[in-house]
């Protein structure tokens, strides 16, 4: 019946399939890293190992559950890609072994919340977006990590250092006082340009965000769509626009009720949304992530691009990014309302309640974001420690070119976390239905005004 | 009933009758009981329908019937109808139905018509259709995630290898993804461009199998090849074709991962089916009773849909 059964063109035919699919796959490959580059920059070279001794200094029984295996559910990350080149550094000090489950983000975040909702012991160590934390906390499923970090004698406090953390690091990763996570990476929304074009436009700076627009208008005329944003409905766009948002000094709630209608959640939608990214953003801006956005700037289309710091190790990278060596940033403008309050991303890891293996998992972090290893997996990589020992370190500010380093270190500083909603747990339903609006206004044109009282309206509808 | 007689040196011999096999009885001598038999055969079987079927059912039908809100995860009062109520009051409901169906109809319709005509070329014996064939099958065999991004990458309007080549050509370069009804043709694109091939296959293999004798008696009477299409073909591909469009439509509703990587189900809401509606639900607001019970009355509607076109397709099949 089916020419299937014909040997030679079985022979042939897989050959062909086998071609083709491995040109398929290929070709996905390829276009990812096309658009996203390599995470983080110079996570490919080579790792040196942190010497033993750093931890033999801390006097801690490192090898107390020699045998045991640990088993961690990790995002897909620059810090992730670091920390994974030296597990065997620490399988080496502790005698366990890690089986690590790495998995992208939208797969991540459905497999983490699967695993914390089941009450499944599966994971003992496990990393926590900064959207989901207030979730998992609220819900009871992380184990507070102050008696096996701290007082316990587990882990040597002193050598270990919490509060080397930065404080609103700290601050986002507890819960009624209780840490009840670490953190391991601190970003915040910043100013990436190029700077020979911005040079060419005469430009001189940024004094402010509304000057932004002005920015973007002068390089129009050597570039068309010099802007890049992401648009992308959830937290893509809104991200970035909170970063607008909460320097014009909104907020997002007066108690419990939503407050984006004020002048500010309608300025900043003016001119972000408006005015940057649908004057001046490149074609598609509505479905952008940060992978289209990187993708625009490596590829040379655009030359101004307002994003988080984290995303500085992809767009400096010089294997995707010919122009790398062009690219400067500087921390995030004032506006003509107020003083800069960036918007900050930390990610954290923490222990599941339900874990069989806390003490070990609480070992495992004593190891991977101890000040030795995180100034060493920084160094090599960039990815932003949330240690503020690592922004001390020679080493690891030499990552960045010129003054980014510290740029990036005092825009930190500005970071405000008590004013981004991120540990309610139905944040990310509100901020949802907040996108969703925004994306009307730059793809069907609906007045700023009407789309933040609507979308005050559909916040509230959302819990 | 055939004969089962064989012609040995001319003469018709009946064939010995079988042996019956013999009994092999166990160790302790007693005969194996049919029931006891039977429970060992059919256990297996019952435990993994057990586990992989009926326990996410009730699962499903538990959380659709509770709270079931991660974020009170301690909340779980009995709700009632309560959330299939708060999923039909939803106001992007009727948006989600609509693009459900709307992906559905012109998806299968363009699928079978491209798979049809695909299947009645390479039914020929022409020059290169193994190649074909071979070529056909590709969108199988990749990596669903890695073609979806893949897609996603090269429909993106800003430097996208779609708008490239368009450009290129001295076309206009459409805001694919970014546009609401681009959009939604991005997603039927894609899901034309994975499934046609399958159809293909099916109805080859059904164009195979029809006896060639009639359609020699057609062209004698001097049938056209229409007719023969239209008069014998696809009336004796009836079953196969009520199978494959009802199997595809089901498949179609459930499509997930494409809209979801490429689109997100946006710009905005533009291309949120009922599936990105239960994710998005489910994973994204952790309203996992609202997400259930949206689950169960598009599994309802599935059945009903099976059970009504699917069941007697198969039994046609079969006779």
């Amino acid at each position: 019946m089916s020419s299937f059964t014909n040997p030679a063109l079985s022979r042939r035919g897989l050959l062909a399939a086998a071609l083709g699919v491995g040109g398929a796959i290929a070709l996905g490959g390829c276009a990812a890293r096309e658009g996203g580059g390599s995470e983080g920059g110079g996570s490919d070279t080579a790792t040196t190992a942190t010497p033993a001794t750093a931890f033999a200094a801390s006097g801690m029984a490192w090898d107390r559950f020699k045998g045991d295996t640990l088993n961690l559910l990790l995002c897909e990350h620059w810090w992730t890609k670091a920390i994974t080149k030296r597990f065997s550094e620490f399988e080496a000090l502790t005698g366990m072994k890690i089986k690590a489950n790495t998995l992208s983000e939208d797969s991540y975040f459905q497999q983490a919340l699967v695993a914390l909702s089941s009450g499944s012991s599966t994971y003992d160590a496990l990393m926590v977006g900064n959207l989901q934390a207030g979730q998992y906390m609220s819900a009871g499923w992380l184990t507070p990590l102050e008696p096996l970090m701290s007082t316990g004698n587990l882990v040597n406090a002193d050598w270990f250092d919490l509060d080397d953390f930065f404080a609103p690091a700290r601050a986002a990763s507890s819960s009624g006082g209780e840490l009840l996570a670490l953190p391991v990476s601190a970003e915040a929304g910043v100013v990436m340009y190029r700077k020979d074009l911005v040079q060419q436009a005469g430009i001189t700076g940024f004094p402010t965000q509304e000057s932004l627009v002005d920015a973007a208008a002068k390089l129009n005329s050597i570039q068309k769509q010099p802007f890049a944003g992401r648009g992308r409905r959830g937290l893509d766009i809104i991200w970035v626009w909170t970063n607008y948002f909460l320097t014009l000094g909104g907020e997002f709630f007066d108690g419990d009720t939503p407050t984006v209608n004020s002048p500010a959640g309608v300025a900043a939608t003016e001119l972000y949304v408006e005015q940057l990214l649908k004057q001046y953003g490149p074609k598609g801006a509505a479905n952008m992530s940060w992978l289209e956005a990187t993708g625009s700037v490596n590829e040379g289309r655009s030359s101004l691009f307002t994003d988080a710091s984290g995303l500085l190790s992809v767009v400096l990278d010089p294997a995707a990014n010919s122009k790398s060596d062009q690219i400067a940033v500087v921390r995030w403008p004032n506006s003509t309302a107020g003083k800069a309050a960036p918007n900050y991303w930390y990610w954290t890891a923490g222990i599941p309640k339900t874990s069989q293996r806390k003490e070990q998992a609480a070992l495992f972090y004593a190891w991977a974001l101890s000040k030795e290893t995180a100034t060493a997996v920084s160094a090599q990589s960039g990815s932003p420690s949330a240690r503020s020992s690592v922004w001390q370190d020679e080493g690891f500010l030499s990552f960045y070119p010129g003054d980014a380093a510290k740029e990036i270190s005092a825009n930190l500083e500005n970071v405000q976390p008590e004013r981004v909603p991120y540990a309610r747990p139905t944040f990310s339903a509100e901020a949802d239905a907040l996108s969703l609006e925004l994306i009307k206004v730059l793809v069907d044109g609906k007045a700023p005004a009407k789309a933040m009282a609507d979308a005050a309206a559909a916040m509230r509808a959302a819990r | 009933m055939p004969s089962y007689t064989t012609q040995t040196a001319g003469r018709a011999v009946s064939p010995a009758p079988p042996t019956p096999p013999p009994v092999v009885h166990p160790p302790d001598g007693h005969a194996p009981s049919g029931k006891r038999f039977l429970i060992a055969m059919l256990a297996p079987m019952t435990l993994l329908l057990l586990m992989f079927t009926v326990y996410p059912f009730v699962s499903v039908l538990w959380g659709a019937l509770h709270r079931s809100d991660l974020t009170r995860p301690d909340d779980d009062t009995f709700t009632g109808a309560a959330n299939f109520l708060t999923v039909l009051e939803s106001p992007g409901l009727l948006t989600a139905v609509l693009l459900t169906a709307g992906l559905v109809v012109c998806a299968v319709a363009l699928e079978f018509a491209l798979g049809l005509t695909a299947a009645s070329l390479l039914a020929r014996t022409v020059r290169g259709s193994r190649f074909y064939l071979a070529m056909l099958v590709l969108p199988f065999g990749a990596t669903p995630l890695a073609a979806y991004l893949a897609w996603r990458l090269m429909l993106n309007p800003d430097g996208g290898q779609v708008n490239t080549l368009l450009a290129a050509l001295g076309l206009p370069a459409p805001n694919w993804t970014s546009e609401p009804w681009l959009a939604r043709l991005a997603i039927l694109v894609v899901d034309v461009w994975q499934w046609t091939p399958f159809i293909t296959l099916v109805m080859l293999a059904g164009l195979k199998a029809l006896p060639k004798e009639i359609f020699e008696a057609a062209s004698l009477d001097g049938a056209t090849g229409w007719q023969r299409l239209t008069q014998i073909t696809l009336p004796m591909l009836r079953p196969l074709i009520a199978f494959v469009i009802t199997f595809r439509a089901i498949d179609a509703a459930r499509t997930f991962d494409s809209i979801w990587i490429i689109t997100g189900g946006g710009p905005g809401d533009a291309t949120e089916t009922l599936t990105v509606s239960i994710y998005r639900s489910a994973f994204g607001e952790l309203q996992i009773g609202q997400a259930s019970a949206l689950g169960l009355l598009l599994m309802i509607v599935m059945f009903v849909l099976g059970k009504r076109y699917a069941a007697p397709a198969l039994r046609r099949l079969e006779h």
